[in-house]
């Protein structure tokens, strides 16, 4: 990381020395013209609407944003030397980019020289794909306005799992069609979130108050004639996607709890449904069928008393592999801090504090407090649980530097980032969490909700490279940390020895800029419990000229340079576990640097 | 006329099917002594088959909120341990009509029902199946447009303003899906007009480049070829002038169907019950943009700002842009997609904010334009104080005189849809017999509510005439032109009653709708005109109206409205049909009782 800061800023300097007295005589004369095609067919497309940003124009104007004809092109001129991003939009397709060689791939900037006339800016994009299908309840009646969400399968932090991409509701005949998909691998499910509210806050729904705002946070924005259903003293509200639930039987209400299609309570045991650029998928049919539920209510009581007007999540226990958490059953707490779940099918749940979505920050106005409690929900109802929430919890600790030669840096320069280590932790605590140093070197966090977490550094030091970060003598940047109360003897130790690995890219032509280099640990225990940003599992790209450079903590890894199509895979363990097979192995010990060139390879 | 009576047969053969005991009921307390209940049946309006699954709401003053239950499989609810008091009930399925109990039409107010002590109410809804309108938008190039709004839109009379305005139900929006179809269903029957909406219709456009352009540019590219790498001797550089100016700017707009871009050229589209209309199709076109540009006097010490905004009455869209005019007067407006617009222009002294009160408008100005893909240029907009209309006021009688005597509620003046927060008329000042209004906007002007005095005295005070520059005021629309001092507002201290009771054909007091009554004349019916009313009956079964006018009228009986609905001509024309005719006399006392209008 620092090597490369280096390379940059030199590379910076150079360019700035040769550059300003070019600056004054740039010709403004620079000149692209392109195309956008279809990445399938090749066929040029019309009606894209085509922008680009980089240096602007004489005056200080922007780029005009073009709309292709039915040749595809483009034309933009009188063009500064520098970095063009070029991007290309139309409804139906994913948005196209140059230098985008996959669907969601990274875009690259074109690089114009002065004067430069560049005649091959070739756009590629790929049309979405669909799935659609039917959704009937248990007497076969077609279900209308029912919500269907399409999850896409996604690497996160070494995980495999399903995310939310896109939804749609069913229509007069109980059909639903969901667009706008990018190729992928796809589950569908009928998933509708249950929201509820205390009835003794009912009256402050819709109108500007504390409770309104709490309430319209979940969902519960206005209370209609028909729009809810009172159970005991809940309200369940009614629509938004979800099915109208059957009647009443002996005080009991029936819900219908999320099925995946074809027939599956879980996402585990979905069809999964493989996409390309423009499939269409039909037949993803649905049969709901209603589940009994029971009422689980109770009190959260917090170190200051009952923790009020507090949006509550129950969610179910097997939702790691599925993001189901954003559609979990949700309420409020009232002024007496007391809550109800009117109906919950029986099954495994973790009782959630939610965190307040809209502000970024969890959700209670003075004090955080955080409650992750397994429920188990049988077939009677649970009722005054007391829910025991728990203070928030700081993790600190200090700064450290290793130095040989050179004097420490200033230790304020350094942010200690504590990164959720799994979804549930993320979906309380956000993507992670900033602690800046003093100028003793010491930092502590925010209060934050306990969980696993992983302590990592947001930048080093000048000529300084992260070393590691431990807890009672315990490495806790590879491996999360689990935080239950205050933590405060995190060591993070920067080093002035540094280690990485740098080379030169090649493919059979010679120098290969697209291509990817990945660099991961040969111990396969560590590739799926690393975090969002891990440490050792890294992709790079070469730069202009296929060179790359990285810097590595101790170790063993494997290194390979793949083609860029298929680096979208790169948290997932079992790509990794393939490209294992065909990396070259090597060791860095602690201050060593090691030069390995690569040939780009695909993996199979 | 048919279907109707078709309809009615199965009606009476459900009446047989009583609620039993297993239909479903709200997940209440035990019904307490003396409680009532209030059950039924939900069925197809047309087919009379039960709906299962709808949901059934009960509201009225005994309860702090509405009740909702689910109907059976056999379509049946019951709300048990209602208090005694008056409720009305609505049903509603995905798919169907909402409908109110006892209302003929949907969104209108239905019966009210009244349970006595432990009393049992029989209450059945049916649901007219939703109507469906779908098709499918395509580009010019026959390729699907994705992710368009599609909506259909249908004129209600807004009793607050006093017109009738397009607006979406709510289930009148779809969005086309990734083969550009569209298909929006659970629509009451009746007539829509159909946009499809692009999503960032006008808000930037975008360039078309011309054939020579891009031909231009490839051969720029192939005459550099190898040989100019950058650092080499380059050609000199391709001329840019002439080459942009052939381009077109062009943007998105909504087309209404079969195709055009204003809503006066629309076919509407007419669905009966349960219908399902194809092929209501769109073609979608970028359409070139206009510059708008000309100039405003500018007055000595002020600046002017300007506003253009779409006057379409059913989508006024992209919003209302601002501009400020240059030190000479100049003024421009880019990018401006085709349709008709309102220019404004406000001169504010120096040391005023923008956005002010009339009164501190020192000068004003507006003109109308129609943008049709040229750009508009040389538009001369002259500047013109605002009015002063004072005058005296006249008391005939002998009650004290007040001296709050004007302050109306501020109107909303006329200006034509889709204008945000229009200025309202500034109140009156009343100096002893004088009054005097200033800051006034010329236009026509809309009262929110009656005219003080008009329907409700002013201590012992009616109003009789406002007579401005030798015109009534209170016969025709407010229309403001011209200042003037010598105004005459007279208030007389005696009034016309007009009352009586409704008595339904078993000779039963009616408790609940309206009376309407109305000027024979079809000019008086206007918006808060002193010559219509619309009075609700009491819950003995009596209205009264007072001040109406010596004059002709028509008088009918219906619970098919809605608050000061009464205004639009369009049901006074439907009421007139079954109306009773009047003839009033000045300051007369009258009793006229009336049996419902068939």
């Amino acid at each position: 990381m620092i090597i490369s800061q280096h390379v940059l800023s030199l590379a910076l300097l150079v360019a700035l020395q040769i550059g300003m007295p070019s600056h004054q005589a740039d010709s403004l004369s620079g000149l692209i013209v392109g195309q956008v095609v279809d990445a399938e067919n090749g066929r040029p497309i019309m009606g894209v609407v085509v922008s680009m940003s980089g240096p602007v124009g004489p005056g200080g104007a922007g780029h005009p944003r073009i709309l292709t004809g039915d040749d595809g092109r483009f034309v933009f001129r009188g063009l500064r030397r520098g970095n063009y991003s070029i991007f290309a939009a139309k409804p139906g397709y994913i948005e196209g980019a140059h230098g985008r060689t996959r669907p969601a791939g990274p875009s690259v900037p074109l690089q114009l020289a002065d004067g430069e006339r560049n005649g091959d800016a070739i756009i590629r994009m790929w049309k979405h794909a669909s799935i659609s299908g039917t959704v009937v309840d248990e007497a076969g009646e077609r279900l209308v306005a029912v919500r269907v969400q399409a999850y896409r399968r996604t690497v996160i932090s070494g995980r495999r799992r399903y995310v939310p991409t896109g939804s749609a509701l069913t229509d007069d005949r109980g059909i639903y069609r969901i667009g706008g998909l990018v190729p992928g691998d796809y589950i569908v499910g009928a998933v509708a979130r249950q929201t509820n509210i205390p009835l003794s806050m009912e009256g402050g729904i819709g109108v500007s108050s504390t409770a309104g705002e709490t309430a319209t946070r979940i969902g519960a924005s206005r209370v209609t004639p028909g729009s809810m259903l009172q159970v005991r003293d809940a309200g369940l509200m009614l629509g938004a996607g979800a099915p109208i639930p059957p009647p009443f039987e002996n005080g009991r209400l029936a819900t219908y709890p999320p099925t995946f299609h074809p027939n599956a309570p879980t996402g585990d045991s979905a069809t999964v449904i493989p996409l390309g650029a423009g499939a269409e998928y039909l037949g993803a049919d649905l049969q709901l069928k209603p589940v009994r539920t029971v009422s689980v209510s109770g009190y959260v009581v917090g170190p200051a008393g009952a923790v009020t007007m507090t949006p509550l999540r129950l969610i179910a226990a097997d939702t790691i592999d599925v993001a189901l958490d954003n559609d979990a059953t949700s309420t409020l707490t009232d002024r007496s801090g007391r809550f109800t779940f009117p109906a919950v099918p029986s099954g495994h749940y973790n009782l959630r504090l939610q965190r307040d979505s809209r502000r970024g920050e969890w959700s209670l106005s003075d004090t955080v407090v955080w409650i992750d409690l397994p429920v188990s929900v049988g077939g009677e109802d649970i009722d005054n649980l007391v829910v025991e929430a728990q203070p928030g919890v700081h993790i600190g600790g200090r700064i450290e530097f290793e130095g040989t030669a050179q004097s420490a840096p200033p230790t304020s320069s350094v942010s200690v980032i504590i990164e959720p280590a799994d979804p549930v932790s993320a979906g309380m605590a956000g993507p992670g969490i900033f602690a800046r140093a003093n100028t003793a070197g010491e930092f502590q966090t925010q209060p934050l909700p306990g969980g696993r977490y992983y302590v990592r550094v947001q930048n080093s030091p000048s000529g300084w490279m992260f070393k590691s970060a431990t807890a009672d003598g315990h490495d806790v940047v590879d491996t999360p940390m689990t935080v239950a109360a205050d933590l405060l003897n995190v060591v993070v130790t920067f080093t002035d020895r540094w280690s990485g690995i740098r080379g030169i890219v090649q493919n059979q032509h010679g120098p290969d800029p697209s291509a990817a280099v990945l660099i991961f640990p040969t111990d396969p225990e560590t590739w799926g419990s690393a975090g969002a940003s891990p440490r050792r599992v890294r992709l790079i790209r070469p730069g202009k000229t296929g060179d790359y450079s990285v810097n590595l903590p101790g170790g063993e890894y494997y290194v390979l340079a793949v083609p860029d199509g298929q680096s979208g895979e790169w948290q997932d363990p079992a790509f990794l576990d393939a490209a294992s097979r065909a990396a070259a192995r090597i060791t860095i010990r602690e201050g060593e640097r090691k030069s390995q060139d690569l040939r780009t390879r695909e993996i199979r | 006329m048919r279907r109707s009576r078709l309809a009615a047969v199965p009606l009476t053969l459900l009446a047989i099917v009583a609620p039993h005991a297993q239909q479903p009921r709200d997940n209440q307390s035990p019904t307490a002594a003396g409680q009532g209940r209030i059950a039924g049946i939900v069925t197809d309006a047309r087919e009379s088959r039960a709906l299962r699954r709808a949901r059934v709401s009960v509201s009225g003053s005994e309860l702090t909120r509405s009740r909702t239950v689910i109907t059976a499989d056999d379509g049946t609810f019951a709300f048990d341990g209602l208090p005694t008091g008056r409720y009305s009930v609505s049903a509603t399925k995905d798919g169907y009509v909402t409908m109110n109990y006892g209302a003929a039409r949907p969104v209108r107010p239905g019966r009210v029902l009244t349970l006595a002590p432990g009393g049992s109410i029989r209450a059945d809804l049916r649901l007219p199946i939703g109507s469906v309108i779908t098709g499918t938008v395509l580009t010019l190039d026959g390729e699907p447009a994705v992710g368009i709004a599609v909506n259909a839109y249908t004129s209600q009379y807004d009793g607050g303003r006093g017109e009738r305005r397009f607006s979406i139900p709510p289930t009148g929006s779809a969005t086309t899906d990734d083969r550009g179809i569209y298909r929006m269903f659970g629509l009451a029957e009746g007539t829509y007009l159909v946009a499809a909406v692009p999503r960032f219709f006008g808000n930037a456009d975008v360039q078309i480049l011309t054939q020579a352009e891009i031909r231009s540019a490839l051969a720029d590219v192939r005459q550099a070829g190898v040989s100019t790498r950058p650092g080499m001797a380059a050609p000199p550089p391709p001329s840019n002038a002439g080459v942009v100016e052939g381009r077109r700017a062009v943007t998105l707009t909504p087309v209404f169907y079969p195709g055009t871009s204003l809503s006066e050229r629309a076919t509407p589209v007419v669905v009966r019950t349960g219908e399902v209309r194809n092929g209501v199709n769109f073609d979608l076109d970028y359409v070139p943009t206009s510059t708008v540009e000309g100039m405003v006097t500018i007055p000595q010490g002020m600046r002017v700002q300007l506003s253009i905004a779409n006057t379409d009455p059913v989508v006024p869209g992209p919003g209302t842009r601002i501009s400020s005019a240059s030190d000479e007067g100049r003024f421009v407006f880019r990018s401006i997609p085709p349709g008709t617009y309102s220019i404004r222009a406000r001169a504010y002294p120096f040391n005023v904010r923008a956005g002010a009160q009339p009164a501190e408008i020192s000068m004003w100005g507006e003109t109308s334009v129609v943008v049709a893909g040229e750009d508009v240029t040389g538009i001369a907009l002259a500047l013109q104080p605002p009015l002063t209309i004072s005058g005296r006021v006249v008391f005939e009688g002998t009650g004290p005189r007040v001296p709050d005597l004007l302050s109306m509620r501020v109107p909303i003046p006329a200006f034509p849809a889709g204008i945000s927060n229009p200025i309202g008329l500034p109140s009156a000042v009343v100096d002893g017999s004088r009054f005097s209004i200033s800051g006034v906007l010329p236009g026509q002007y809309r009262f929110t509510s009656p005219p003080r005095g008009i329907r409700a005295a002013i201590g012992p005070w009616w109003m009789k005439s406002m007579i401005l520059n030798g015109r009534e005021m209170l016969d025709a629309p407010l229309e403001l032109r011209e200042s003037t001092d010598e105004g005459v507002i007279t208030l007389g201290d005696k009034a016309s009653e007009l009352s009586g009771v409704v008595r339904a054909a078993d000779g039963s007091l009616m408790t609940d709708g309206f009376v309407v009554v109305f000027a024979l004349e079809p000019r008086f019916w206007f918006h808060q005109s002193r010559r219509v009313a619309g009075a609700r009956l009491s819950s003995q079964g009596k209205y009264v109206v007072r001040n109406l006018p010596a004059g002709e009228y028509l008088v009918a009986v219906t619970n098919e409205i809605d608050l000061n609905e009464w205004f639009d001509p369009e049901l006074l024309k439907v009421l007139a049909r079954s109306a009773v005719r009047l003839s009033l006399r000045e300051n007369e006392p009258r009793t006229l009782d009336l049996s419902p209008s068939r």
